[in-house]
């Protein structure tokens, strides 16, 4: 997803939410989220459950690779996606 | 209109003075705080001995009363249920993070948020529409 990054950076705002940790069991700690944006040199948000509500990201918004597009400023929903190569071709297509 | 019926209006106007008196003890034990000029108005009310002078008292209260409540029933109009379907609002979520709009770098070079929510992150962005992406590790 960042190597589309700057084809969709006037269009979108880009959200990793990571939703588990290095196992499905785990919460995703502040560890895994410096690894993940080093690993694959994410330049924007990066964020997880708060330590107080582990999981709630998953229970709440879907699985991991479910991607939405959203319209900022309502948070309304336009696209929901298994994927982010399938949501992007959604948003390619958004005025 | 019978004589006899002047004293009966007063004494409903008497009564209108009660009812707002009593709706001031209502507020008192904290039923409703938009009645703070039910309050007021009790308290004038009662420094009036003129039963006309209440009756417009009251009537003014009233349409004060009115007002706010017309305001309140607007401020606590329920909001559409959030959901994670196409349509709905996306349901908003505490978070923890890095907020960074930046399209180079690394967005750990931002100081990390322990109080974040995806209603902030939309807040502090600008284009039109935002792509959430759920990920994890393994």
């Amino acid at each position: 997803m960042v190597s589309k990054l700057p084809q969709f950076a006037d269009k979108a705002v880009f959200v990793n939410v990571l939703v588990e940790g290095k196992t499905p069991a785990k919460p995703a700690l502040k560890a895994d989220l410096d690894s993940w944006i080093k690993e694959l040199s994410v330049p924007f948000t990066v964020v997880t459950d708060v330590a107080e509500a582990p999981f709630a990201a998953k229970k709440a918004w879907g699985v991991r690779e479910t991607t939405y597009v959203l319209d900022r400023a309502t948070m309304k929903i336009l696209v929901r996606k298994a994927n982010a190569a399938l949501a992007l071709k959604e948003l390619e297509k958004l005025p | 209109m019978k004589k006899g019926h002047v004293p009966w209006l007063r004494q409903l106007g008497l009564v209108a003075t009660l009812a707002v008196l009593g709706c001031g003890a209502a507020a008192d034990k904290g039923q409703a705080s938009a009645t703070d000029t039910t309050l007021d108005t009790a308290a004038e009310v009662t420094a009036q001995p003129d039963v006309a002078a209440n009756d417009a008292a009251t009537a003014a209260s009233d349409a004060g009363q009115g007002a706010d409540t017309a305001q309140n029933s607007e401020d606590a109009s329920p909001k559409a249920p959030c959901g994670s379907q196409v349509g709905d609002e996306l349901c908003d979520l505490g978070l923890q993070g890095y907020l960074r709009n930046e399209t180079t770098g690394l967005a750990s070079s931002v100081e990390f948020g322990t109080a974040l929510s995806l209603a902030e992150v939309m807040a502090k962005s600008t284009p039109k529409y935002a792509v959430i992406v759920l990920g994890a590790w393994w």
